[in-house]
């Protein structure tokens, strides 16, 4: 007798199908002219739609919540796990440095110097845009601040994220991170 | 099921364990690869186990749980491996009064280091090659481009970086 039961709840097939049908759910949300070129909110409204599916469908062929609260559970994990692989692919898709790097020489079609890569980076944009696009980021999120050409962490949440950062990177032991 | 969730639970602090210990014993392999291919490798290793031992558990939840708590590690390992943002704010921690130039900040590491790496790594992979004084891709790194170009124009994400 095999020691795993395979049985799946109604709650783990629709996790399970919905996660499938997540890049159709998504090709069809960047066709939708109010959101076109955010690719961030693309993403997140398609994550939406796609737990809205899973919690109408597990009520319909899994049974209420509080009846099945674990395979609800179980679903829930499969299909959070499956939403964050896509959310990782999506993120190198639409802000992969070494694929952006990649496209550049892509096109170029002949041998790139490294100043001209760094100048061309992004259809032209150069490796400045890197700097202005995280650094949005970092202040849209309060980690850091700008006095004039000054950047420095504030003090109730950059310090603390950095801290916590750091004392990752030890636990791992890596070397070379960014 | 208690022990399906439970057995999945350890699996995964195994991992995590077996992660850490892994980076520091196998610096010439990529951390990325390691920590993906320990997950796989442990996850593996818990079904053989089951087998062997004729332990009675639920696929789903066991799965569910290793795997959900392994990616969510995962993200985190990919964001204190890859981030700029991270570095960024970590290379501030450790100036004067945590605070520098943006210019100085884009030189040193966006230009310098950060694009250097980004450059070893394109060469060690042999997706690219230097020739004539610059970088071009090889046949490999061009196949890899036209497929990411093509699933970009597909999403209709219009540039990366």
């Amino acid at each position: 007798m095999p020691p795993f039961d395979f049985t799946a709840s109604g709650a783990v097939v629709a996790a399970l199908a919905v996660a499938i049908m997540f890049p159709a759910i998504l090709f069809a949300a960047v066709r939708q002219r109010s959101i076109s070129g955010r690719n961030a909110l693309q993403f997140l409204l398609s994550a939406t739609f796609a737990i809205a599916c899973w919690v109408t469908a597990s009520s319909y062929f899994g049974g209420p919540f509080l009846d099945h609260w674990i395979d609800w559970v179980v679903g829930a994990m499969l299909l959070g796990g499956a939403l964050l692989i896509y959310l990782e692919i999506w993120a190198l898709l639409s802000r992969g440095y070494t694929l952006g790097l990649m496209l550049t020489l892509h096109k170029a079609r002949s041998p790139v110097s490294t100043a001209d890569l760094a100048r061309s980076y992004r259809g032209g944009f150069g490796l400045d845009w890197i700097m202005q696009h995280r650094l949005s980021g970092l202040l849209a999120t309060r980690m850091v601040r700008l006095d004039g050409d000054n950047v420095s962490l504030t003090r109730y949440l950059g310090v603390p994220v950095a801290c916590i950062y750091k004392i990752l990177i030890q636990i791992h032991g890596l070397r070379r991170t960014g | 099921m208690a022990t399906s969730f439970l057995i999945g639970g350890c699996g995964f602090l195994a991992y995590f364990g077996i992660v850490v210990m892994l980076l520091r014993w196998l610096r010439q392999l990529a951390p990325a690869v390691v920590a993906v291919g320990a997950a796989v490798a442990v996850y593996g290793s818990i079904l053989t186990l089951a087998m062997l031992f004729d332990i009675r558990l639920m696929f789903w939840p066991l799965s569910a749980t290793f795997w959900f708590l392994a990616i969510c590690y995962l993200m985190l390992f990919g964001a204190m491996y890859k981030s700029v943002s991270l570095r960024i704010l970590c290379d501030l921690l450790e100036r004067p009064g945590r605070c520098e130039r943006q210019s100085a900040i884009l030189a040193r590491y966006i230009e310098n280091e950060s694009f250097a790496n980004r450059i070893a790594v394109l060469l060690a992979s042999s997706w690219g090659i230097e020739r004539q004084g610059g970088i071009e891709l090889t046949d490999k790194g061009r196949k890899i481009a036209a497929v990411v170009g093509w699933v970009q124009r597909q999403f209709r994400i219009e540039r990366s970086g």
